[in-house]
């Protein structure tokens, strides 16, 4: 589509607002996070710090376990995320190839699963949690990130519907089977989807405190959001010391999601909600 | 193996362990919810009793409940009022632009940072003293629009309302994008050899061919306004009084903090049956006034 | 068909929890072994029988770090009293987190070995606590008789300590200013310090919903001069109405509130932020138990401007002064822990002289344990100063808890709720009519 020239100043307008009000909220954080306490109290929050001082950092950094937050993260991410997308594409290839009886059933079920409430359905899974032996382990976390859900297997199909059926069909007259279809045609051609949903999977999971919170009061396996949470809480009393933490918090996702934003861009798009 | 064979194994062995971990943390623990809201359990002893649908008609006698459901609302009302402009904005984004895969990185940029940093963030904006926002307002001379922001009972839902604003409407206008590129462009072509604007474009073409995403966004709009709990809890724990409380912080103050939790599982039951009657309501008058023509 | 199906997903669900099961791997057999361990030796400790390595949970919660990290270093030395034992310590900032994840913990019996609790929690937690009575320290404790549940003492109190109003000197002296010892001198200084104008009279951190517990929780009790006053509103059925000890108090503190002696927006600033004002001499007052001292200190590095009068709740100077006096730090035994014996000598070695005198002068609080005296010169020096009768905290009955959980009545919030503007007699109307009903549906 392309834009007459009586829209542009108004677009460029519209986008600077929105840059500034995007942007600003994340620039105080930055600038109290470079300012020691006295200066943060004599100056303006709007005004840029006089030098780079490293000390709120450092002390968030030292004081608020972050090393083994990263770990911890890290690892939470690596198996959970690989294995919600691996969940969610068998779940997909299953929905979009095959008609069986309990297809209605399995949607109707994803549906429910959609509206639970959280917070006060926590004393259930609790309770299986530690049925399970999982509670204070990373694998409690880790189960409940791996599970797929609607909105994913929804855009998997959006994906699957692109993926020509004939394809699978040539391959069932060489004799492969469908594991052996889905691994070898199907999982491949999904990645592009894949990667987008394992991004924000990603950030989702970086940034959720409830369920480590609750799950994993273990100090060695606190995460990087609740590491600097209970550093947050316990500790940083000044402003500053708080920004920092919020940057070192925020850095990361933000980092991710500007480093992989074309996936994210690109399998959206042509993933593509048809409508 | 044959293939009706290998169908009925690759289907189980597939749906196995999705379907375990849905009933697992997510099903069972609802069934739960359902069966305890028909109980006395107190939430710490070993034993219930079952009341029937006394909790239910207990609900419904609480004024305070109704009152924080009204918050809601707002945030329901207000986050539909900006659907437009997320429609808007995801249009000129849409458009071929050499500046737009910066400002779409930019748009989006506020759903990746962590909720509590956001709250604190925010927390922070509103402070009465040496506040960012007050100072700003100061330095150029709009003293008059200074608020108690998060203390004035007829203020603070508002504030609220502007931090869920900015936390989620790049989720929206990503999503909004993402249906509008699978319009493909010879509509628009056609259309504009047939003489028509920008406006009759954009409803005619550009609303019914996202139909589907705009249905999407309104149910992920209902069910966030329903369901607001971390901003108002992280930034003013329902306060001042029981002014910016909602009705998920209300139920989870009934379970946890007056030991009810009967009541509570009652209060997140109707929780989700609002969520399916509105998002159903919604729909059908989506539909009715046209957004489902495609 | 059907049947085959939900035949195959049982299954395949019973393969999970049980492949499950063996990744969730060493910490839970630990736990099993050191529980069969602890029921065949139940004379001695556990640990002694067979030389098996005990861990005991303990968590609490305190809004002050450097005391945090005082207790966590504290408790690794019972290691080497008892070597086979180790004591890991898991800190909450605030009560309600707190609280929230103990509930959710103790629906799967996950709880920790031993706890800390409020006044007001003991009841709620009764039935989950084992009891104390034969330990050596319940008798020399001072206050634990006052808070057995049912005959018995289940939770154990380590500190005491008064309600105070802080206050710098420097600025007292600046302006003229006595300490006051009636509520009508009280209300008179923050008036001049707020006709005066350079400082905030009284630093009210509104936001936190909590801050205003000097007043709107305790002063209606305070006024009562009934330290049961709690468990007799549960037996009427309109104790608010005017006349009524609630009232008085209530009307007290709405003309407080009224008298914008708190800022600009008392509403709008947190605990942090308004004790951060009066730590930079910005403020004048604050009210809060002697608990703040450390964070003061802390934060300060001396107290050479600080200090501190019983809040002045007489008309003249003929009545007692009743100054509240909380006690608390409880601390309680889980009654399913797997090593009683080891958990109960770790208890007695916490609450011993020298170990409870260091938590006492770390935590600059009144001792709870007969024998040892605090090494807080401030507390010293405030009951030298000022002659005062002290108002003991006792929580409500069972009656009054229930009733309380049915109105989900918060003292707290509505002092917010006042500061916001909302009119005594409506607030006073309003809760008459809950209460009443509650009774009703109670009966």
């Amino acid at each position: 589509m392309t834009m007459g020239w009586k829209a542009k100043p108004f677009y460029y307008l519209l986008f600077a607002l929105i840059t500034v009000i995007v942007l600003i909220p994340m620039a105080l954080v930055v600038f109290a996070a470079f300012k020691p306490t006295a200066e943060l109290s004599a100056s303006s929050p709007l005004a840029l710090p006089k030098s780079l001082y490293f000390g709120n950092l450092e002390a968030a950094f030292v004081k608020g376990n972050i090393l083994t937050g990263f770990r911890n993260t890290a690892v939470l991410i690596a198996v959970s995320v690989g294995a919600n997308m691996v969940l969610g594409t068998m779940t997909a290839y299953i929905l979009n190839r095959f008609d069986f009886r309990f297809r209605k059933l399995i949607f109707a079920m994803f549906t429910v699963a959609m509206i639970v409430p959280y917070y006060t359905t926590e004393v259930a899974r609790f309770q299986i949690i530690k049925g399970l032996g999982l509670y204070d382990t990373l694998m409690a976390p880790i189960l409940i990130y791996a599970g797929t859900d609607l909105l994913q297997i929804f855009i998997f199909l959006q994906f699957m519907e692109k993926i020509s059926v004939q394809l699978d069909e040539s391959a069932m007259m060489d004799g492969a089977s469908y594991f052996r279809i889905f691994r070898s045609i199907t999982f491949p051609l999904m990645l592009p989807a894949a990667a987008t949903l394992a991004i924000i999977k990603v950030v989702e999971i970086m940034n959720d405190m409830y369920i480590p919170f609750l799950y994993m009061p273990d100090k060695d396996l606190h995460t990087l959001s609740t590491a600097l949470m209970t550093f947050v809480g316990e500790r940083a009393t000044f402003w500053n010391e708080l920004s920092a933490a919020i940057l070192i918090v925020m850095l990361p996702a933000v980092l991710i999601y500007l480093f992989f934003q074309r996936y994210v861009f690109a399998g959206l798009m042509d993933g593509a909600v048809k409508g | 193996m044959s293939y009706s064979m290998q169908k009925k194994v690759i289907i189980v062995s597939f749906l196995a362990l999705p379907i375990a971990l849905l009933l697992l943390f997510l099903l069972y623990p609802t069934a739960k919810l359902l069966q305890l809201s028909f109980t006395d359990w107190n939430g710490i002893s070993r034993t219930f009793e079952y009341v029937g649908l006394d909790n239910y008609a207990d609900a419904f006698r609480m004024p305070e409940l109704w009152k924080s459901l009204y918050n809601n609302w707002l945030y329901f009302l207000i986050h539909a009022l900006f659907i437009p402009l997320e429609i808007m904005v995801a249009v000129f984004l849409n458009a071929k632009l050499r500046a737009n895969p910066f400002f779409r990185s930019i748009v989006f940029l506020p759903y990746v940072i962590n909720g509590v940093a956001v709250a604190y963030v925010f927390s922070y904006l509103y402070n009465p003293i040496n506040g960012p926002i007050n100072l700003f307002l100061q330095s150029i001379g709009l003293e008059s629009w200074i608020q108690r922001w998060l203390s004035d009972p007829g203020v603070v839902n508002y504030s609220l309302i502007a931090v869920s604003l900015w936390r989620f409407c790049g989720l929206h206008v990503i999503l909004f994008l993402a249906g509008l590129q699978a319009i493909p462009q010879d509509l628009y072509e056609a259309s504009k050899i047939d003489g028509a604007g920008p406006m009759r474009q954009l409803w005619y073409i550009t609303i019914p061919g996202m139909s589907l995403v705009i249905e999407i966004v309104l149910f992920l709009n209902v069910r966030g306004a329903l369901q607001v709990f971390d901003i108002p809890f992280l930034i003013t724990q329902g306060g001042p009084g029981n002014a910016s409380s909602t009705f998920t912080l209300f139920t989870v103050d009934t379970a946890f903090k007056f030991n009810n939790y009967g009541l509570a599982s009652t209060m997140a039951i109707l929780l989700m049956i609002m969520i399916i009657v509105f998002s159903y309501i919604q729909k059908k008058l989506f539909q009715a006034t046209g957004g489902g023509r495609s | 068909m059907a049947k085959r199906w939900a035949g195959s997903i049982l299954a395949l669900l019973l393969t999970l929890s049980v492949v499950l099961a063996a990744c969730g791997q060493s910490k839970d057999k630990e736990n099993e072994e050191t529980a069969a361990s602890s029921g065949s030796a139940s004379a001695a400790p556990a640990s002694e029988a067979n030389g098996e390595k005990i861990t005991i949970k303990m968590a609490m919660w305190d809004v002050n770090a450097s005391f945090i990290d005082f207790l966590t270093a504290k408790v690794k030395e019972y290691s080497k009293v008892d070597p086979n034992v180790s004591v890991e310590l898991e800190a909450f900032k605030n009560d309600g987190d707190y609280l929230k994840a103990m509930k959710v913990r103790l629906s799967a019996n996950e709880m920790p070995d031993f706890f800390e609790l409020k006044p007001n929690f003991i009841n709620d937690f009764k039935s989950e606590l084992l009891p104390l009575d034969d330990l050596s320290i319940t008798a020399k404790n001072k206050f634990a008789k006052k808070y057995a549940v049912d005959g018995k003492v289940l939770a154990m109190p380590t500190v005491s300590f008064p309600e105070l109003v802080y206050y710098h000197p420097s600025i007292f002296q600046e302006l003229g200013l006595n300490v006051p010892t009636t509520w009508q001198q009280f209300m008179d200084v923050l008036n001049k310090l707020k006709e005066n104008g350079k400082y905030i009279p009284y630093a009210m951190g509104g936001k936190d919903g909590w801050p205003d517990y000097p007043f709107n929780e305790f002063m209606h009790q305070i006024m009562s001069g009934d330290e049961n006053y709690l468990s007799a509103i549960a037996a009427q059925d309109k104790p608010f109405s005017e006349g009524t000890p609630f009232y008085n108090a209530y009307s007290r503190i709405a003309a407080l509130y009224d008298a914008k002696v708190m800022g600009p927006d008392p509403l709008g600033v947190s605990w942090d932020q308004a004790t951060g004002l009066f730590e930079s001499k910005q403020a004048a007052v604050v009210a809060a138990g002697l608990w703040y001292l450390d964070t003061y200190l802390s934060k300060v590095g001396n107290i050479d401007d600080l200090a501190a009068f019983p809040m002045p709740l007489r008309d003249s100077e003929s009545e007692e002064l009743k100054v509240m006096t909380f006690t608390d730090h409880f601390y309680a035994i889980n009654k399913n822990t797997k090593n009683p014996e080891a958990v109960k000598k770790f208890m007695e070695w916490f609450y011993s002289p020298e170990v409870h005198q260091a938590y006492v002068d770390k935590a600059k609080l009144g001792a709870a344990m007969e024998g040892v005296t605090a090494n807080v010169p401030f507390l010293n020096d405030f009951y030298a100063k000022n002659k005062i009768t002290p108002f003991l905290y006792v929580p409500g009955n069972q009656q009054y808890t229930d009733l309380i959980n049915a109105t989900q009545l918060d003292w707290k919030k509505i002092g917010q709720e006042m500061m916001a503007g909302k009119k005594l007699a409506d607030i006073s109307a309003e809760l008459n009519d809950k209460w009443s009903k509650a009774r009703a549906g109670a009966k």
